[in-house]
């Protein structure tokens, strides 16, 4: 049942979030492209000061082999140094819980989360993370890696606007990314949610007496720079929780409308990266094939969760569940209201929950396992859009050899080597989720961390290695995954699904860089038209489909077929 | 690495930064940084972005929100008349008392400190989550009637504050049986707690029972924060 008196408002805030991503997409390409702005008075001679100190000239543009070079140089060290922080954080200050080092496994894993935009918590932030490494390490990790996907989006952009080989400056564009677009964007975020009642404060935790005619309750209750870190965890599509709970947590997530203005932070780059990209090509045309796409897909996907996630058939008719199937879901939200936070985060790959996403319905559990098989409806800040130009590259390809026209896409030949590296991101994301569970269910790992096998178990795996190989980041309760094994698998899941791609991308930009654009001939694939966009959107589908339907069949279809 | 893309550039032997960087004219030529330059750039940003993000932001934001909102910065805490704080209005509290109205099972019991695996366990076909949801049936007493889902499952958080309005009214004779309260007078009180949607279209109705409680105490015979159950 689909609770339809709250759909207006449903429908009202997803336009008004396309409405926002695309005046955002417009100024991100007139930050990258160097374009004048309101900004440049205070910004120019800070940015001047800033590229001084690094030693770099940010007009050089560079070949993607040295664009790549700076980006895992800088993400390994940013990595490596959370890594140590957070083994050393109980002799490190701010740490009013005498909250312990964590183990090296741990570490890794976290630092690996964080730094690949995954964000994936094998512990309980209340008790297993300082304040000092919270600041410091994790969100400063949560300000790096959407840039970092910014870069590589933007960098990609290039390679079919420019015909000199060259790529642009990573560390000019990261340096604009973080002052003009993260920095701006987070202050905004975080004045609203401090407006609208989200703790932000340097105390890490209050003692409390608990109400005499309580029967049980908190006798400690964890506070901290809660504003601040939603605003970056939802903008930068992190979906790292300051609590366990995550948006969940009233502190987090307080009322409907902090929950709104969430849903508007995790749709604002995602959705604003092809208008930014039509600009960089400067082609605005370019623009509706890929969002018609990235809507089609979105707003299918949507109607399904909505349906399955509103009610539970499997309960007695004595349990009224007219206002929603609220297991697992908070009261201070309507349904309607939970299930877009739910499926924008997931689909955005911020991976931030609000709900329990064990006691969803099987059907609901599918419909977001698909949205990280694709990455890219809309998916996280750059990288999304980045996945959805490598389905474009292959989608281009096959469908010019199935009409018979040349494939060209903005003027750029697409032939062998873009196919190749596109071909080969694109099956790097299955290898990177089956090897895994896989590997855990022939080495005995399944029984300690689920208990013993079930479909349910078997979904609550396979969703684990998913999320971490899309770089979403939100789990499925209960698995016992804090162990040495599920740490170290997980953390080279999470830099494998990240850099992998990564690396793909910048080359194919690169070499579509040192191609001269062409002007359409009359024997050239139209792409900007509505065949077109079907044709991608179900492309998207198919393709999908055809990788992960066999895993999809022995955990939620089985659940569904055994109807427990 | 950077061997690699200067033997990739079928160019021009490689010419100097100041001399290749600013003639777009001239075929590419790749001038790659030597590493050492990108480890230091990498650095320099990094602590930049560790100042600004990890250091500078959250102070500013801390400095701001005591000043603008200084009760919600720091988590809307309530506090007793002799200074003891005794929750926040936006944590739930596992009340037990028969004359108060209940909140939803909490699967962390309303620790705030555990916080983790607080999510709800178990699928959505599974027997766990039938048995459980008649079990609290049982437990509030409400076998016979048709109620809410709400009332008798877990949230996400194991901290929700919050009920429907359907679920509290579905503990007013229980709360009137146990008090001297009538139900007539119970329904109205929980009416003037439903908060309502925001500008009539967002967020659901909902009643906090912690501060439906709070205020249902003070009008029970012994009052105050000590008092619990008023006359049986």
């Amino acid at each position: 049942m689909i609770p339809t008196a709250t759909l207006p408002e449903i429908v009202l805030i997803f336009i008004v979030g396309l409405a926002l991503a695309a005046a955002l997409g417009r100024y991100m390409a007139n930050v990258y492209q160097g374009g004048f702005s309101r900004w440049d008075p205070i910004a120019i001679p800070i940015e001047r000061g800033l590229f001084a100190l690094m030693g770099v000239d940010p007009k050089r543009a560079m070949g993607w082999r040295e664009y790549l070079r700076g980006l895992l140089v800088t993400d390994a060290i940013a990595i490596g140094f959370v890594f140590l922080l957070l083994q050393d954080q109980h002799s490190l200050p701010w740490n009013s819980l005498n909250v312990p080092d964590m183990s090296w496994h741990l570490a890794f894993h976290t630092a690996s989360a964080f730094g690949t935009n995954t964000d994936y918590q094998h512990y309980a932030p209340e008790s297993q993370v300082s304040l000092f490494a919270s600041l410091f390490g994790l969100q400063t990790l949560m300000f790096l890696s959407p840039a970092t996907g910014l870069c590589t989006f933007v960098a990609f952009a290039r390679g079919f606007a420019r015909n000199d080989g060259k790529v642009g400056n990573y560390y000019s564009d990261l340096v604009r990314t973080f002052t003009r677009i993260l920095i701006p964007l987070t202050v905004l975020g975080a004045l609203a949610f401090i407006l609208l009642g989200v703790p932000q404060t340097l105390t890490q935790a209050v003692a409390i007496a608990p109400l005499p005619f309580a029967g049980g309750g908190s006798e400690i209750i964890p506070l901290g720079p809660v504003a601040g870190w939603d605003s970056i965890e939802f903008l930068g599509t992190n979906g790292g929780g300051y609590f366990a709970a995550n948006a969940a947590h009233p502190f987090q997530n307080p009322s409907a409308s902090t929950n709104l203005v969430a849903i508007l932070l995790m749709m604002a780059i995602p959705f604003g990266a092809p208008f930014a990209f039509a600009r960089i090509v400067r082609r605005p045309g370019e623009v509706w094939p890929l969002i018609g796409t990235v809507l089609i897909v979105f707003l299918i996907g949507f109607g399904l969760f909505l349906f399955a996630a509103g009610s539970n058939t499997y309960l007695p008719a004595s349990v009224d569940q007219g206002s929603g199937y609220f297991v697992g879901a908070e009261s201070r939200f309507t349904i309607s209201e939970s299930a877009l936070f739910q499926f924008t985060s997931v689909y955005s790959n911020t991976g931030a929950t609000s709900m329990s996403l064990a006691s969803l319905t099987p059907i609901a559990q599918t419909v977001l396992l698909f949205g990280m098989f694709l990455q890219a409806t809309p998916g996280g800040d750059g990288i999304g859009f980045s996945m959805l130009l490598i389905y474009v590259v292959l989608a281009v390809f096959m469908g010019g050899l199935m009409v018979g026209r040349s494939p060209e896409y903005l003027g750029k030949k697409i032939s062998m080597p873009q196919v190749k590296w596109a071909a080969a991101a694109l099956l790097s994301h299955p290898f990177a989720i089956l090897i895994p569970v896989a590997v855990t269910v022939v080495s005995g790992n399944v029984v300690p961390a689920l208990g013993g096998y079930s479909p349910h178990g078997f979904t609550i795996l396979l969703y684990e290695f998913t999320s971490e190989a899309a770089n979403n980041g939100s789990g499925m309760a209960p698995i016992h995954d804090g162990t040495e094994f599920f740490n170290v698998v997980g953390a080279l899941v999470m830099l494998a699904g990240r850099y992998f791609p990564i690396l793909a991308m910048l080359a194919i930009a690169g070499s579509l860089s040192q191609q001269d654009s062409r002007p359409p001939g009359p024997g050239t694939l139209k792409t900007r038209t509505a065949t077109f966009t079907v044709f991608l959107a179900l492309f998207l589908i198919i393709v999908a489909g055809l990788l992960f339907l066999p895993v999809l069949a022995l955990g939620p279809f089985s659940q569904i077929a055994a109807g427990g | 690495m950077d061997d690699q893309g200067l033997r990739s550039v079928p160019t021009t032997p490689p010419s100097r930064r100041a001399a290749g960087s600013r003639t777009p004219a001239r075929p590419p030529v790749d001038t790659a940084e030597p590493a050492w330059k990108a480890v230091r750039s990498s650095v320099t940003l990094l602590v930049l972005i560790v100042l600004i993000g990890g250091y500078a932001y959250p102070m500013v934001a801390t400095e701001v929100a005591q000043t603008l909102t200084p009760a919600t910065a720091g988590g809307s805490l309530l506090q007793s008349p002799n200074g003891t704080y005794y929750g926040s209005t936006l944590l739930g509290q596992n009340v037990t008392s028969p004359c108060l109205f209940w909140l939803r099972p909490s699967i962390i019991d309303y620790q705030a400190f555990t916080g983790a695996g607080s999510e709800v366990p178990y699928g959505p076909t599974d027997p766990h989550l039938l048995n459980i949801t008649t079990y609290y049936a049982h437990l509030y007493g409400l076998t016979n009637v048709s109620a809410p889902v709400d009332l008798f499952s877990a949230s996400a958080s194991g901290l929700d504050p919050a009920i429907t309005p359907e679920a509290a009214f579905v503990q007013v004779p229980r709360v009137a049986q146990n008090t001297s309260l009538t139900e007539a007078w119970l329904t109205g009180f929980v009416q003037a707690h439903v908060n309502a949607e925001l500008l009539g279209f967002i967020g659901p109705e909902y009643v906090n029972v912690l501060e439906l409680d709070l205020d249902l105490e003070s009008h029970l015979p012994s009052a105050g924060l000590g008092g619990g159950c008023g006359v049986g």
